[in-house]
């Protein structure tokens, strides 16, 4: 690794412009538009006033210099404008003095264009004369040009100044329009946003929000990356490496600068100057200031921000009243001062308010201040232990030399793991557990909190990101998650309880309703659950068992449910309900029929609930053939508003049941319409509802439409796809498509299960649609004999051979009503003799039929005596003859 | 073109009052204009756009008389401006030429000193020779001349805390005199907080003067509907913001600011610039702006200087502006009416009370009844007083 880029924390104008371009994060659009804006000051006649405000450390120096360092960028800017920057140290009593001093930037940056004759001119002078003097020189000397004046810290010069001076300053800005201004200001002060006051809607006024932990670990992989430090980049974006961040988020407040600091210690591998510089440059730069800072404070409200130095976490007014001996009611009206004033902020937990410092910045200079003998800055310690690991310090500890100014960080971070363990790690990333609302995380939030539990093992972090990915629909990582809080030895009863409620929520939610049932009944035998939320489980596991199909058991524990009588009425009426469902998965109608009743007679049921109540009992209804009462509940249905539309299409479903039988089929078609262009209902009533109604267009010969619905109705389940499939068959059939037919036939042979249709009706219809099938196919006499012959063994297993054999034979009429000539006649007989070889059901059929196509050649009763009296009688039915003398 | 709430904009870029500028130029055709509204309303844009854009037969001089100290700084800064305007245009300004000098050798510094002498010319003279030779120097040339005057109520003030309120009572009262005595000189007057406040201090200290009495008083307002929604749709332009339909936001921007120039930066400034922008998102940035602890927008400023400057008729000032904090116009007999449930209030007083309101710019009394002068204003009083 090469030597790391220093970056001066405290004066980003000292640093190489591009190098700070590299680091840049969150303030990209405020940049951009801020350039954009002087640009405009400087090419048109409007000028803009930019300010940024914000605590010690959030940026405002970096961004003025990014600013300027863009602007000079642009060349076609050059002649137009010229910078006066100025010293941010220094203060202004009076205009004279501000002017003086931007006069002296131009003067040295521009010696050519601002003579330094005019300083002298001015010397004797009365102060209204010389800020004439020199207003008019300055503006003399611009020309056309505008000044883009840089003001840092220009909280600290209206404070010096007053407010005469600032009316002047104001007045001159506003008769010579030739200023665009970029300055910074620690705070909002009166000067700026009193109406009263002179500069009062002056700026253009952007607040520099603290980084968030993203931003921050962006910061530093860009540091670590720039200083090509990839192990360092990799582990800051891992889920470890933001865990971390997390915590150390808490000590650093989210302040650019302090990680920037920060980003030093994780960087260099001696702290030796490093170490010295920081200290010394801490004590010039920020001590006077939080000094200054701390002397508007009464006595009391010193205490109390000298206590919340010292606490690295948010402190409650009970914990600051206690750590500084004086009452809570007293704490409390300070603190409100305090959160005023811009020293604290406060943080909700629930309903308390927790204190903290604004500006983290101030407990480091209070650290330095209170630090003897020049012992290790203990934000700069805790940091070094919450980052690393101890293996990490030791390794680092190796290459500093004892006695190397630097190493006694190290030796007290060590010593601190050694005592501690990684319990001051762990306590700041679980505090970070409070910033995370787990109802409503983003996706990085997530990876964070997965993080702390990995990293801290702690089943309050596992149990919180549990219920994150629960909220989440991430029920896989949830289930995960609570499994590592039941089996972590040191959860809470309350922590294994919830773990196991949210697991078993998750087994369900992803259809393991087994591991759900488990998960259920786990948690009804904790007391605690079973104390507060008993009911609640048994509903829940009841559901659980309604989908595993355990009906009986499911109606055990919802009876525990309906004779509670403290659960409130929407409640009993679910439960109803589902208990009313699994009395029809039992086959229970009477009893499925009281529970629905008495869901529906439930004044407070919810309309879902009540929509479903309705939808089931309108089924039931159907199912006993009491069709004026379930149409009398679809009906209802469909009025309801909203009603999700698998219950809507159930319920013109049973209508259509009950419309068919009573003869109105233009009702049940005009229902079958409106369920087959629904979407989002389940497959089975699609398919169910395109059964019905293909069906419907077949017997009202419109093949094609029938053909359409049953097609869509072979998508669904095995009955009713096979119950399609058979009408295919015969749709194909009777369009003469004989191939698709006989494909038909054997894909619904191929189904599992059969069709509710009477066997017998069943086997003849087959028996119909094949021999017509392969009688349109006999002239490609190969492709029927292959089809049949797949087509045989389906129909032996099924049962259905002697059926077909006997329609064969009655297909002996077609054969003698057609114009087939004897040869085809005796090639027809003779594919069925040599296909139905090896299956002995078809040998008196395919006999019987030889002997009816030799009566047909011959009409001869002679063809027919090869077959015994009985056999006769029926080829002589088949033939339309007369019976045997 | 880009937001710039509180920055310079130049009178090209200036949206509406053009209407509003066509009857200052017409009132000053009779008399000076006094023009007192709320601070960040555009009355220092109108003076800059008429001093830019002055029709024929007009000349100007513009000045922000904040930077004036004193009494001779002022009349320092009324001549040198009157020199330079007409500097080349005309004979030089003879009464003061006699007087101090020629001109174009002089060399005036902040304040003007007579040849020889370290102590400043006499204020006054200086005012009264300069507003004479304007006067001729004007008659010659066929013209007339207008102060813009901005901030002479900070100029007031300066002069009071350096020199004492005699001086800055002798300031007013020359002033006064100057303006009825010439008639090719108009003044054109405006200022951060409004003159009453000034001259009601200088009164307590036995000041019986009217400066104002023979002025126009007026007061500008909001920019009209459609200039403003033109300004919003210029800026969501220029700061090139996502949205399906630009001018319907553009006129959402442009109502819940009330038609405020200053407010519709502000908002569009800080609205979103990473996704396309619905009047939802327009609405809840507003919401944010306003009840941000921020203090940005400064609008407790209406509700904190209440106890501060109304004493005991503060309370019930709270009800009335609560009163009429829904947005339905109220006329004297509701609000008196409302008053009433909460509190004995003499009918007198309410009526004083309604004036001072109107007159701090809280409500303002049209056809239909009282209403919060700004809309911004009263947003932000209905949102305030429910949290």
């Amino acid at each position: 690794m090469s030597e790391p880029t220093l970056f001066h924390v405290f004066t980003p104008q000292r640093d190489q412009p591009e190098e700070l371009e590299k680091i840049l994060v969150k303030r990209h659009a405020l940049l951009e538009s801020a350039v954009g804006k002087i640009r405009e000051s400087v090419i048109s006649p409007d000028k803009h006033r930019l300010l940024l405000i914000g605590p010690r450390g959030m940026g405002k120096s970096y961004l003025t210099t990014l600013i300027h360092h863009r602007l000079s960028l642009q060349k076609d800017l050059a002649g137009k404008m010229r910078f006066a920057w100025l010293n941010e140290d220094q203060t202004s009593t009076t205009f004279l003095h501000l002017l003086l001093r931007i006069y002296r930037k131009l003067a040295d940056q521009y010696p050519a264009e601002f003579s330094a004759g005019e300083l002298d001119a001015i010397r004797g002078k009365e102060p209204a004369d010389a800020r004439e003097i020199i207003g008019q020189a300055l503006i003399r000397q611009l020309h056309d040009r505008t000044v883009v004046l840089i003001i840092e810290n220009l909280d600290s010069i209206f404070n010096a100044m007053n407010e005469v001076e600032q009316r002047t300053w104001r007045g001159f800005i506003q008769d010579h329009p030739r200023f665009a201004i970029v300055a910074t200001a620690q705070g909002l002060t009166s000067a700026i946003s009193s109406k009263a006051k002179p500069f009062y809607g002056f700026f253009d006024i952007n607040h520099l929000e603290p980084l968030t932990v993203d931003e921050a670990a962006e910061l530093l992989e860009k540091i670590a990356t720039l200083n090509k430090d990839q192990p360092l980049a990799e582990f800051i974006a891992s889920t470890r490496g933001k865990a971390r961040m997390r915590a150390i988020h808490h000590l650093s407040g989210g302040n650019p600068r302090l990680y920037l600091i920060l980003s030093d210690f994780l960087t260099k591998d001696s702290l030796d100057n490093l170490v010295r510089l920081f200290e010394e440059t801490v004590d010039r730069q920020l001590t006077p200031y939080f000094q200054e800072r701390m002397r508007w404070l009464s006595p009391q409200q010193q205490e109390i921000v000298q206590y919340l130095c010292q606490q690295v976490h948010p402190a409650s007014v009970k914990a600051i009243s206690e750590g500084i001996f004086t009452k809570q009611n007293t704490v409390s009206g300070q603190l409100k001062q305090l959160r005023e004033k811009g020293y604290l902020v406060s943080k909700g937990r629930g309903k308390e308010s927790l204190y903290e410092l604004a500006e983290p910045l101030m407990r480091l200079s209070f650290q330095l201040k209170e630090m003897n003998n020049r012992q290790p800055l203990t934000l700069i310690v805790d940091f070094m232990r919450v980052w690393y690991d101890r293996p990490d310090l030791e390794k680092r500890l190796e290459g500093i030399l004892p006695g190397t100014f630097g190493r006694d960080y190290f030796e007290l971070a060590l010593q601190k793991i050694d005592t501690e363990g990684n319990e001051f790690r762990h306590s700041l990333m679980l505090a970070c557990l409070d910033d995370i609302n787990w109802k409503k995380c983003s996706a990085s939030e997530l990876e964070d909190l997965r993080g702390i539990a990995e990293e801290t093992k702690n089943p309050g972090a596992w149990s919180k990101y549990g219920w994150a990915c629960f909220a989440s629909n991430k029920f896989p990582e949830s289930v995960e998650a609570m499994t590592q809080v039941i089996v972590l030895q040191n959860n809470s009863s309350f922590e294994q309880d919830g773990a196991l409620l949210c697991r078993a929520a998750c087994h369900q939610m992803l259809g393991h309703h087994e591991d759900a049932l488990i998960d259920f009944s786990l948690a009804l035998e904790s007391p605690d659950i079973t104390k507060y939320y008993s009911t609640s489980i048994y509903y829940l596991r009841g559901q659980a068992r309604y989908s595993n199909g355990l009906y009986a058991e499911a109606v055990i524990d919802l009876n525990q449910v309906v004779k509670d009588e403290k659960i409130k009425p929407h409640m009993v009426s679910e439960a109803l309900v589902l208990r009313g469902k699994c009395q029809i998965g039992l086959c229970s109608h009477k009893e499925a029929l009281a529970d629905l009743d008495a869901a529906i007679e439930i004044p407070e049921i919810p309309e879902d609930i009540l929509s479903e109540a309705l939808t089931k009992r309108a089924y039931l209804y159907s199912e006993l053939e009491q069709d004026d009462k379930a149409i009398a509940d679809s009906n209802r249905v469909e009025k309801m508003r909203e009603v999700r539309p698998p219950l809507l299409a159930q319920a013109l479903f049973a209508r259509v049941k009950c419309s068919i039988r009573s003869g109105n089929i233009d009702g049940a078609k005009n229902d079958l319409d409106v369920i087959c262009c629904m979407s989002n209902i389940p497959k089975y009533i699609l398919a169910g509802a395109h059964l019905c109604r293909g069906n419907y267009f077949r017997r009202n010969g419109k093949l094609e439409s029938a053909l359409a619905d049953l097609s869509k109705a072979t998508d669904s389940d095995d009955a009713i796809s096979a119950h399609a499939l058979f009408g295919l068959s015969e749709v194909y059939r009777d369009l003469r498509l004989y191939e698709q037919s006989i494909e038909s036939v054997i894909l619904f042979l191929s189904q599992t299960k059969t069709p509710d249709i009477p066997k017998e009706f069943l086997e003849s219809s087959l028996g119909e649609v094949v021999t017509d099938a392969a009688y349109g196919m006999r002239e490609r006499s190969e492709k029927w004999i292959s089809a049949l012959k797949k087509m045989l063994p389906l129909l032996e297993g099924k049962g259905f051979i002697f059926g077909l054999s006997v329609i064969l034979v009655f297909h002996a009429r077609k054969l003698q009503q057609s114009d087939l000539n004897h040869a085809a006649l005796d090639s027809w007989v003779s594919d069925w003799e040599s296909v139905s070889e090896g299956y002995p059901e078809m040998q008196i059929g395919v006999r019987m039929l030889r002997a009816g196509v030799e009566w047909i050649k011959t009409k001869n009763d002679g063809a027919l005596l090869d077959l015994v009296m009985e056999e006769r009688a029926v080829v002589r039915q088949a033939l339309g003859l007369e019976e045997e003398e | 073109m880009k937001t710039n709430p509180g920055g310079q904009i130049s009178p090209e870029n200036m949206f509406g009052r053009d209407q509003v500028i066509a009857d200052y130029w017409r009132i000053l055709e009779g008399q000076g204009i006094y023009v007192n509204d709320l601070r960040r309303i555009g009355k220092t844009q109108i003076m800059i756009k008429m001093h830019a854009e002055s029709p024929e037969g007009w000349m100007s001089v513009k000045a922000d008389l904040g930077r004036c100290h004193s009494a001779a700084e002022f009349a320092t800064r009324a001549f040198k401006d009157s020199a330079d305007v007409l500097g080349g245009k005309s004979k030089t300004l003879r009464t003061m030429e006699k007087w101090v000098g020629k001109l174009g050798e002089l060399e005036i510094a902040g304040v003007l000193k007579l040849p020889g002498q370290q102590d400043a010319a006499p204020w006054k003279e200086v005012l009264e020779r300069t507003f004479a030779d304007l006067e001729e120097a004007m008659k010659d040339m066929g013209c007339r001349m207008v102060f813009f005057w901005d901030e002479l109520p900070f100029m007031i003030d300066n002069i009071v805390r350096k020199e004492g309120p005699e001086t800055a009572m002798e300031v007013l009262d020359t002033l006064r005199s100057l303006a009825q005595d010439y008639d090719r000189v108009r003044l054109f007057l405006t200022g951060s907080i409004g003159l009453h406040h000034v001259l009601a201090e200088l009164k307590e200290g036995g000041y019986i003067g009217t400066p104002l009495n023979r002025m126009s008083h007026c007061q500008p307002g909001p920019l009209d509907p459609e200039d403003a929604r033109d300004l919003a749709e210029a800026l969501i332009e220029g700061e090139r913001l996502i949205c399906d339909d630009p001018q319907a936001l553009a006129t959402h921007i442009a109502e819940l600011t009330g038609n405020v120039a200053f407010y519709i930066h502000l908002l569009i400034s800080r609205l979103p610039r990473d996704r396309s922008l619905t009047n939802e998102d327009a609405a809840h940035c507003f919401e944010v702006q306003l009840v941000s602890k921020a203090l940005d927008w400064d609008l407790p400023h209406y509700r904190d200087r209440l106890p501060k400057y109304y004493g005991k008729k503060a309370m019930p000032a709270f009800h009335v502006l609560d009163a009429l904090a829904p947005g339905i116009p109220m006329d004297f007999e509701k609000i008196r009416n409302a008053l009433a449930a909460k509190t004995a209030y003499p009918e007198e007083d309410l009526r004083k009370l309604l004036e001072l309101l109107c007159s701090d710019h809280y409500l303002v009394k049209g056809a239909d009844g009282y209403v919060f002068y700004l809309e911004i204003v009263r947003r932000w009083w209905s949102l305030s007083r429910q949290s």
